[in-house]
C-alpha cells in the first residue's frame, strides 16, 4: 500500500510546520561553529593517531599470523632440525631408574646392526636383544637406531629372528601383509608372492596390520599362513622343523660359522665349546661378565640343558649391573614361556631379594602378574596388576594390567 | 600549521577537504556553518521537535571531526555529513525512557495563529510521531527520508549505507505498518486518507 501524493504532501507540510518551531537559530549555528573550531582540531589529531595505531597493530597482527602460519605449515624436517639435542639415552635412563627399562639401560652400548641386507644369507647380531638370520635371496631393511625399538622391514625372502631379551623394548618384522610383533621368542617370517608364513619355535608372536590383530597369538610350535583375502590358517610345526629353526639361528662358534656345540669334557662341562676353548687357552681366565653368562645360558636353554642354563642365569644375576638384573627376568620369562609359572615366581623372588631397589621392578611386576595369571591365582594377579597401575602407570605392563582389571568383577 | 600542511599533502584534489582532514580550525568552522542548517533539518525530520537539537547538531560535527582522517573524498562532504547525521539520529531514536518523556513533554512548536487548528495539528503530530515510534528504526529512517525529505531511494541508500532493494523494502513495510495503525487511529487515518483539509 503506497502513500498517495496528497497524503505525502500533507505529511511534508506537517513536518515543515513542525520544523518551523524547532529550526536552529543563527545564534545556535554560530555557537556550534565556534565550538567545532575550538574542539575539532584536537579531535581530528587524536582520531588520526588512533587510526595510525590501529593500522600499525593490524599490520603487526598480520605479520605475526603469517609467521605463525609459516611455522605451522613448515615441513616436518625443518621442525626436526630444531629439536634440541637430547642427552644420551643411558643418562636419561639413569635419571629415572625407577621406571627404566632394561633396553634403555643398554642404550648406547649395543652395536648398530647393518642398515640393509640383500642377497646371500647373513646373520645379524642385535646385541642382547637377539639375532637375525636373513635367508639367501632376502631383501630386508633394519631400523635399529633406538635400542628399545628394532624394526625389520622384510621386502622379500625370509628372516629368522631370535629375540633373546628385548628388555621391555620392541622387535617387529614389518611386511606389506602385516607386522609380526615379538613377544619374546624365536620365529621365522617368510614373505612369498602368495602368502606370509610365520613359524614360531619359542614363545609366541602376533601378526598385526594397521593396529588390528590379524592373528592375535601364534604359539611355540605353530605356523600361521596368511593369504590375501583369506582368513589366516594356523597349523602345527613338526618337531624336526622346530628343531631346525632353532639350530639355524644358534650363535656361531669363535672359529667359524657353525652353531656352537656344548663341551662335555670334565673341565668345562657346563660351558659352550667356544667359551671352554677360550678359557682353556688362558685367554678368558678372568671372571665372566653377566652378558657373557646370559649368552651361555641362552645357548644352554636352547640345547635343552635347563638346569645348567638356570645356573648360568643365576650366576649372571649374582653380579652387578643392569644385565645382571635382566638375567633374573630372562630366567623368569623363560620359565613362564615353558609353562612353569611357579619357577618363574621363584626367579622373581630371587630378583627381588638380590635387587630390592632394582631398575627393572616394573618389568618384574609385569612378569609376576603374568605368572600369577598362569597359576590361576587371581588374587595375586589382581594385587600385581593394581601395583603396576598404581606405581608404573605409564608402562606397557600397566596398560595390559589395566585392561585385565577392567574386565574383572569388582571384589 | 604543520598538521594542516601535512593533511593538505594527503588530502586529494579539493584543498578544503585536505584542510578538513588536517584539522584546520577555519575549515572546520566553515563546515559547521555551511552544513548546520541541513543537519538540523534532517534531524528535525527524523526526530521531530527536540529541546536538545543544538546538542545533537553539535554531536554530528564532533563525530565528523573524529571520522575526518578516514574521509577520502570519494563522496561529497554533504553526503559524508548526512551519513553521520543519520547515525546520530538513529542513536537518538533509542533514548532512555527519561529522555523519551522529556521529548514528548517539550512545548509544541506549532504556530498559534488559529488556536483550534493548531490544537488539531498538534494532536495529529503527536499521533504521527507515536505511530512512527512503533516502527523499527531502520524502516522509520528510510520512510522519513523518503516521505518527508523527499529523497530518492539511491540517495537514501547512500546515506544509510544500505542497498537500494533494502531501502525499498524498508519504505514499503514502514508504509504498511503506518496504514495498519491508521485503521485504528482516526487522527492518523484522517492525515493519510485526507478526510478534512489536513496540514498545510
Amino acid at each position: 500500500m503506497e502513500l498517495d501524493d496528497e497524503a505525502g504532501a500533507r505529511l511534508r507540510a506537517l513536518a515543515e510546520r513542525e520544523r518551523e518551531g524547532s529550526a536552529l537559530g543563527a545564534d545556535a549555528q554560530a555557537r556550534i561553529a565556534a565550538r567545532i573550531a575550538q574542539r575539532g582540531p584536537g579531535l581530528v589529531r587524536r582520531a588520526r593517531r588512533t587510526r595510525r595505531a590501529l593500522q600499525l597493530s593490524a599490520g603487526l597482527c598480520a605479520l605475526a599470523m603469517a609467521w605463525g602460519a609459516s611455522r605451522w605449515l613448515a615441513p616436518v624436517p625443518s621442525v626436526a632440525r630444531r629439536v634440541e639435542p637430547r642427552p644420551a639415552p643411558a643418562l636419561q635412563a639413569a635419571a629415572r631408574t625407577a621406571t627404566a627399562r632394561a633396553c634403555e639401560l643398554r642404550a648406547g652400548t649395543e652395536p648398530a646392526p647393518a642398515a640393509g641386507v640383500q642377497g646371500d644369507a647373513q646373520r645379524i647380531e642385535l646385541g642382547a636383544a637377539g639375532a637375525l638370520l636373513a635367508e639367501a635371496g632376502s631383501a630386508l631393511w633394519i631400523d635399529a637406531g633406538d635400542a628399545c625399538r628394532v624394526r625389520v622391514r622384510l621386502q622379500a625372502g625370509a628372516v629368522i629372528v631370535h629375540a633373546v631379551d628385548l628388555g621391555g623394548g620392541e622387535l617387529r618384522v614389518a611386511t606389506d601383509r602385516g607386522d609380526v610383533v615379538v613377544q619374546g621368542t624365536l620365529f621365522r617370517v617368510a614373505r612369498t608372492p602368495a602368502e606370509l608364513i610365520v613359524e614360531v619355535a619359542e614363545g609366541d608372536v602376533s601378526v598385526v596390520q594397521h593396529g588390528r590383530a590379524l592373528v592375535p597369538a601364534i604359539a611355540a610350535g605353530q605356523r600361521a599362513r596368511l593369504v590375501d583375502g583369506q582368513a589366516p590358517v594356523l597349523e602345527a610345526l613338526s618337531a624336526p622343523e622346530r628343531a631346525a629353526l632353532i639350530a639355524r639361528l644358534a650363535p656361531p662358534s669363535a672359529a667359524g660359522e657353525q652353531p656352537v656345540p656344548l663341551a662335555h669334557d670334565a673341565a668345562s662341562q657346563e660351558l659352550p665349546a667356544g667359551a671352554a676353548a677360550a678359557r682353556a687357552s688362558g685367554g678368558d681366565a678372568s671372571p665372566r661378565s653377566a652378558s657373557r653368562l646370559v649368552q651361555e645360558a641362552d645357548v644352554l636353554w636352547r640345547e635343552g640343558r635347563l638346569e645348567l642354563a638356570r645356573a648360568r642365569y643365576r650366576e649372571a644375576g649374582s653380579l652387578q649391573g643392569p644385565t645382571a638384573e635382566a638375567a633374573w627376568l630372562a630366567l623368569a620369562r623363560r620359565e613362564l614361556s615353558a609353562g612353569r609359572a611357579a619357577a618363574a615366581q621363584h626367579a622373581l623372588q630371587a630378583y627381588a631379594a638380590r635387587f630390592p631397589r632394582g631398575a627393572l621392578v616394573a618389568e618384574a611386576t609385569g612378569i609376576a602378574f603374568r605368572a600369577a595369571l598362569e597359576r590361576g591365582d587371581v588374587a595375586s594377579a589382581r594385587e600385581q596388576a593394581e601395583r603396576l597401575v598404581r606405581r608404573y602407570p605409564k608402562t606397557a605392563q600397566a596398560e595390559a594390567a589395566a585392561r585385565w582389571l577392567a574386565g574383572q568383577p569388582r571384589p | 600549521m604543520a598538521g594542516a600542511e601535512q593533511g593538505a599533502a594527503a588530502g586529494g584534489a579539493d584543498p578544503w577537504i585536505a584542510r578538513l582532514r588536517a584539522g584546520d580550525p577555519a575549515a572546520l568552522e566553515r563546515l559547521a556553518r555551511q552544513e548546520a542548517p541541513r543537519v538540523a533539518r534532517l534531524l528535525g525530520s527524523m526526530l521531530g521537535p527536540r529541546q536538545d537539537m543544538e546538542d545533537l547538531v553539535q554531536t554530528v560535527f564532533l563525530e565528523a571531526c573524529r571520522a575526518l582522517p578516514g574521509f577520502r573524498g570519494d563522496s561529497s562532504v554533504s553526503t559524508f555529513i548526512g551519513a553521520i547525521t543519520i547515525r546520530v539520529a538513529r542513536r537518538a531514536m533509542r533514548p532512555s525512557a527519561w529522555l523519551r518523556r522529556r521529548v514528548w513533554e517539550a512545548p509544541e512548536p506549532i504556530a498559534i495563529s488559529d488556536p483550534e487548528r493548531s490544537a488539531e495539528q498538534a494532536a495529529q503530530l503527536r499521533h504521527v510521531r507515536r505511530a512512527l515510534e512503533a516502527i523499527a528504526v531502520k524502516k522509520r529512517v528510510a520512510f522519513l527520508l523518503w516521505a518527508v525529505e523527499g529523497m530518492d531511494v539511491p540517495a537514501i541508500a547512500t546515506l544509510t549505507g544500505a542497498s537500494v532493494p533494502a531501502v525499498k523494502s524498508r519504505i514499503f513495510y514502514a508504509q504498511r505498518e503506518l496504514q495498519q495503525r491508521a485503521a485504528r487511529d482516526p487522527h492518523l487515518r484522517e492525515l493519510l486518507k485526507g478526510g478534512r483539509d489536513g496540514a498545510r
